[in-house]
């Protein structure tokens, strides 16, 4: 015997409510809920920058040297750039939202010698581009700075660090 | 599904319109005309129409699970990690909450019927919109001679740490039952 299975199917009649509707009826609009969730924007140090002042020598009054965010490097006063100096900017790549703009900011430092964090310290300032876009989820920037030089300085290799900071608009 | 719980009911107030009387215009001396009065009354038909979107606005995927609350009347609460971040810059549509527009036949009661939560996607990834609230204007009583009635619609939404970028989008119903 052959078995017949019949299926009720359950249609649930959506029925799209009309816009009006009748007395003692009931009307339904529907509505949408948005939200844009946007990823967290990150900077990285680009690998072998740095926020280079070159080679220089103080002299007795000492003085500045300035990199632009170019990289161009020039000193003042009594500093003396050795003429096989370079000078470089430091750089940064930020990623995140793309298009997305955001703004920037750094802080001072100093740098010692050797790095040791105390030793005959040497105070710079950097400077860097107010903001940024993220194009196509991307942005770098360069980040150039001035070093304060006293006269008289001890000789040798100085390295210290500072912040960079972005912030999504 | 409905939530009987969300209800509100409202007034419409009545929406009439009288017709002055025209008075017929006839040649002189060729017929008698007296004018006689129409009147009518314009009720509006019922429904329910969406004004605008509910909006939670752009916020960066935080690094704990947050929520971000929008009461009816536009009020923003967030809270978590998201805080820190709902006010970078938003998308055109902006934030709020939705807003539907009931109209009706004067002094005709209404409920209102809001799910309990939803979800909305991105494509791949979902959160949770839940807590529906709508204004219920208790102490501001429809007057509009239009017969209509601006229901505004909040909600929380819960966001997962280190949830995933998107634009994410949902729907909602809301039904009206006129008494």
């Amino acid at each position: 015997m052959k078995k017949i299975l019949v299926l009720a199917a359950g249609a649930a009649a959506i029925v799209s409510a009309p816009a009006f509707a009748a007395p003692g009826d009931t009307a339904t609009a529907q509505g949408s809920a948005t939200a844009t969730v946007v990823a967290p924007i990150t900077l990285t140090h680009d690998t072998g920058a740095e926020l280079g002042f070159g080679t220089f020598t103080t002299g007795t009054t000492g003085g500045s040297v300035v990199v632009t965010q170019a990289g161009v490097g020039t000193s003042t006063g009594d500093v003396t750039h050795m003429s096989t100096s370079t000078e470089t900017a430091d750089a940064f790549t930020a990623t995140g939202d793309a298009d997305r703009g955001f703004t920037i900011s750094t802080t001072g430092g100093s740098v010692t010698l050797n790095g040791d964090g105390t030793t005959s310290p040497m105070a710079f300032t950097t400077s860097a581009p107010a903001s940024g876009v993220l194009t196509g989820g991307t942005a770098g920037f360069t980040v150039g700075g001035t070093l304060t030089v006293p006269g008289n300085h001890p000789a040798g290799v100085y390295s210290g660090s500072y912040d960079a900071t972005v912030t999504y608009n | 599904m409905v939530n009987t719980r969300n209800l509100v009911v409202g007034f419409f107030l009545a929406s009439s319109l009288a017709l002055t009387p025209v008075a017929a215009s006839a040649a002189p001396g060729e017929s008698a005309t007296a004018a006689g009065a129409a009147k009518a009354t314009v009720v509006n038909p019922t429904g329910v129409i969406k004004v605008r979107d509910l909006r939670f606005g752009a916020f960066v995927s935080p690094i704990a699970a947050s929520t971000i609350r929008i009461d009816p009347d536009g009020t923003l609460a967030p809270g978590g990690d998201v805080a820190n971040t709902v006010d970078i810059a938003q998308p055109p549509s902006g934030r709020g909450p939705a807003r539907f527009t009931i109209t009706g036949e004067g002094q005709r009661k209404f409920l209102v019927f809001l799910p309990n939560s939803i979800r909305i996607s991105n494509g791949t990834s979902t959160m949770t919109v839940r807590r529906f609230r709508f204004t219920t204007r208790r102490n501001n009583p429809v007057t509009d001679p239009r017969a209509t009635y601006d229901l505004d619609v909040g909600a929380t939404l819960d966001v997962a740490a280190n949830q995933q970028a998107g634009v994410y989008t949902g729907t909602f119903d809301v039904t009206v039952n006129y008494n």
